[in-house]
This record gives structure tokens, C-alpha cells and sequence, in this order.
């Protein structure tokens, strides 16, 4: 990339300054946009090989033997994972930003932070009572289900982005309807309606951005991350 | 400081300084941007951005504050105003185009 070191006094024709800003604001979108797209391919492949990776481990007849801290150690991998993408991909594009929709963005960030410690607490204080193993697992797949699908539902609500509005109908419902298939069959549920869904979402967001990568005045914001 | 009589406003029509307002209305209304990001963002030195920002902040198109104690970090946002001129140029400048990409929107 040249320089140019264009004193103020030169000016370029307006084809060529139609040119610079157009070139200009979409290296400025790149550098600076948090890309939906790629959160969602990353957490619809988490939920895809994590929950898949549990149906096949988990249950009275596993496909695959393995220890149960061995099977948990692989799933909250692939979303320890995916967690680091994200506060990766976070960090660089919003880096020496500030303002009202960085702290809008912060605060949904917490949100999904504080909602999954929340029902961990709720969780462990359940399990005091004495529950069996398979109630614990599905607490945890439902209810985990049930926090995702409302803060994508809110998320959606907040930006006006009918593609998260979507995303949190679609979790919600397979989750609900899911639990009904019980602990392991929910997994795959989860794994595949789940995580496909997310994958689908990230597909097309990526093509809708590639087909609109045409400067426009508003482009979609997503204040915090899919977790 | 908007030229209303279809004259390209001066301030923001030099590619230095058009490139600074591009850049700086990426950003939502209102967000602010650190120095050294925006620099990096358009590849110039700190005392070409420094210089170019100073004529911006003198028109009201742009606005900094430091944070911090000591150096601190300066903050760079476009203001209404700012934002208002960039959006007349930009208007103007696929006006004075149209004759020739006209070809359906715009």
C-alpha cells in the first residue's frame, strides 16, 4: 500500500474522491464491524461437535466409551474454544472504541455472562435436593437452552435484527421440543438443530454481507456476543 | 461552513481529510475512536492526522477528548454537525456523477 502524501491543496477529480471514500469505509468496516457472520459459524460448529460429541459418549448404550469427565472435558473444550474466538474477534474489532453502543454492547455482554452464573447457581442449589444424574444433564442442556434463545430473542429485539430475532425463536423451540426426547437424545437435538441452526444463520449473514458489500449509511450492529 | 450553492465543501473535500471524515463516520452516532486506531486505520503519520484533525475540530466537524491521567488518550468522534457536512458531500459528490454512474440506484 502506497502512501500518498496528498498535500491539501491537491484535489482529485470526484470519480477518484467517490473512489477514496468508498475504499476508505470499507477497510474503516472491516477493521471495525463485529462480524455475525463469523460468530455464529464459530458457535453453530461448537454446538455441533460439542453436543454431538456428548450424545455419542453419554447414556446407557454410548457409541463411543469414554469417561464422563473425559466426554465433559471435550465439550466445554470445543466451547472454551469458541469463547476464545469470540472475545478474540471482540477485542480487535472494538479496540480503542468507546461510546454509547460500546457500552450498550458491554452491558449485553454481561448479560449472557451473568445469566449462565446465575444458572449455575440455581443449578447447584437444585442438585442439593438430590437429583438423579440425567435430571442434572438435562437441567443443564434445557436451561442453558432456554438463557440462550431469550438473550438472542432480546438481542434481536434491541437491534432490530430479525436474523437473531430468528436465531432465538429457532433455539427456543428445538430446546423446548428437545427435552422431551431426554438426555442423551437432547444432545443431538442440540447438536444438530442447535448448532445447525447457528451455522445456517452464520451462512447467511456471510452471503447477505458479501451480496450488500456495498457502502450503506446503516449496517447491522450486534451489541455483545452469542456465548 | 456547509456551501449550499452546490460548491464541494473545502474543508472535507481534500483526500487527506476525507479519508479522516470516512473513517470517522463508520462509526456509530456518538462512538469515539482512539488516536492511535484511527492513525492506524488510514496509514498516516501522527503529525498529518494531528494536523488534519485540527482543521476538522476548527469547522466543528470533529471533536476530542482526552482521557486519562498524564498523556492520556485522545478520543476522536464526528460531530452532528460533522456528520451532517459529510452526509451533504456525499450527496453532492454522487450528484455531480450521476450523468455518468447512473445505473439504477443511488
Amino acid at each position: 500500500m502506497t502512501e500518498e502524501q496528498t498535500s491539501e491543496n491537491s484535489t482529485p477529480s470526484p470519480a477518484e474522491m467517490l473512489a477514496i471514500t468508498e475504499q476508505q469505509q470499507q477497510r474503516a468496516e472491516r477493521a471495525l464491524d463485529v462480524s455475525p457472520g463469523l460468530l455464529f459459524g464459530v458457535w453453530g460448529a461448537a454446538w455441533c461437535l460439542g453436543f454431538g460429541e456428548l450424545y455419542l459418549t453419554i447414556g446407557d448404550d454410548p457409541v463411543l466409551a469414554v469417561s464422563l469427565w473425559y466426554a465433559l472435558g471435550i465439550f466445554f473444550g470445543c466451547l472454551g474454544v469458541a469463547g476464545v474466538i469470540t472475545v478474540w474477534h471482540l477485542a480487535s474489532s472494538l479496540r480503542g472504541l468507546r461510546g454509547p453502543s460500546q457500552k450498550s454492547g458491554a452491558m449485553h455482554g454481561w448479560s449472557w455472562m451473568l445469566g449462565f452464573v446465575a444458572l449455575g447457581a440455581m443449578i447447584a442449589a437444585t442438585s442439593r435436593l438430590g437429583i438423579p444424574e440425567d435430571v442434572y444433564a438435562m437441567l443443564w442442556t434445557s436451561g442453558s437452552g432456554l438463557l440462550v434463545g431469550v438473550l438472542y430473542l432480546s438481542g434481536g429485539a434491541l437491534t432490530g435484527s430479525w436474523t437473531q430475532y430468528g436465531v432465538g425463536l429457532w433455539i427456543l423451540a428445538i430446546n423446548a421440543a428437545g427435552a422431551f426426547t431426554g438426555i442423551p437424545n437432547h444432545y443431538l437435538v442440540m447438536s444438530l438443530a442447535g448448532g445447525g441452526g447457528f451455522l445456517v444463520a452464520g451462512t447467511v449473514l456471510t452471503l447477505r454481507d458479501r451480496a450488500g458489500a456495498r457502502p450503506s449509511p446503516s449496517h447491522e450492529r450486534l451489541p455483545g456476543e452469542p456465548e | 461552513m456547509t456551501p449550499a450553492d452546490g460548491r464541494l465543501d473545502p474543508i472535507i473535500h481534500a483526500q487527506a481529510r476525507l479519508r479522516v471524515m470516512t473513517t470517522l463516520a463508520a462509526l456509530p452516532t456518538e462512538d469515539r475512536i482512539a488516536f492511535g486506531r484511527l492513525r492506524e486505520l488510514l496509514d498516516m503519520t501522527p503529525g498529518n492526522l494531528i494536523t488534519h484533525l485540527r482543521k476538522l475540530e476548527e469547522a466543528g466537524y470533529t471533536d476530542s477528548t482526552k482521557t486519562g491521567p498524564g498523556r492520556g488518550t485522545t478520543y476522536v468522534c464526528l460531530t452532528s454537525a460533522g456528520r451532517t457536512a459529510f452526509d451533504q458531500y456525499m450527496r453532492q459528490l454522487r450528484a455531480l456523477l450521476e450523468p455518468v454512474t447512473d445505473e439504477g440506484d443511488s
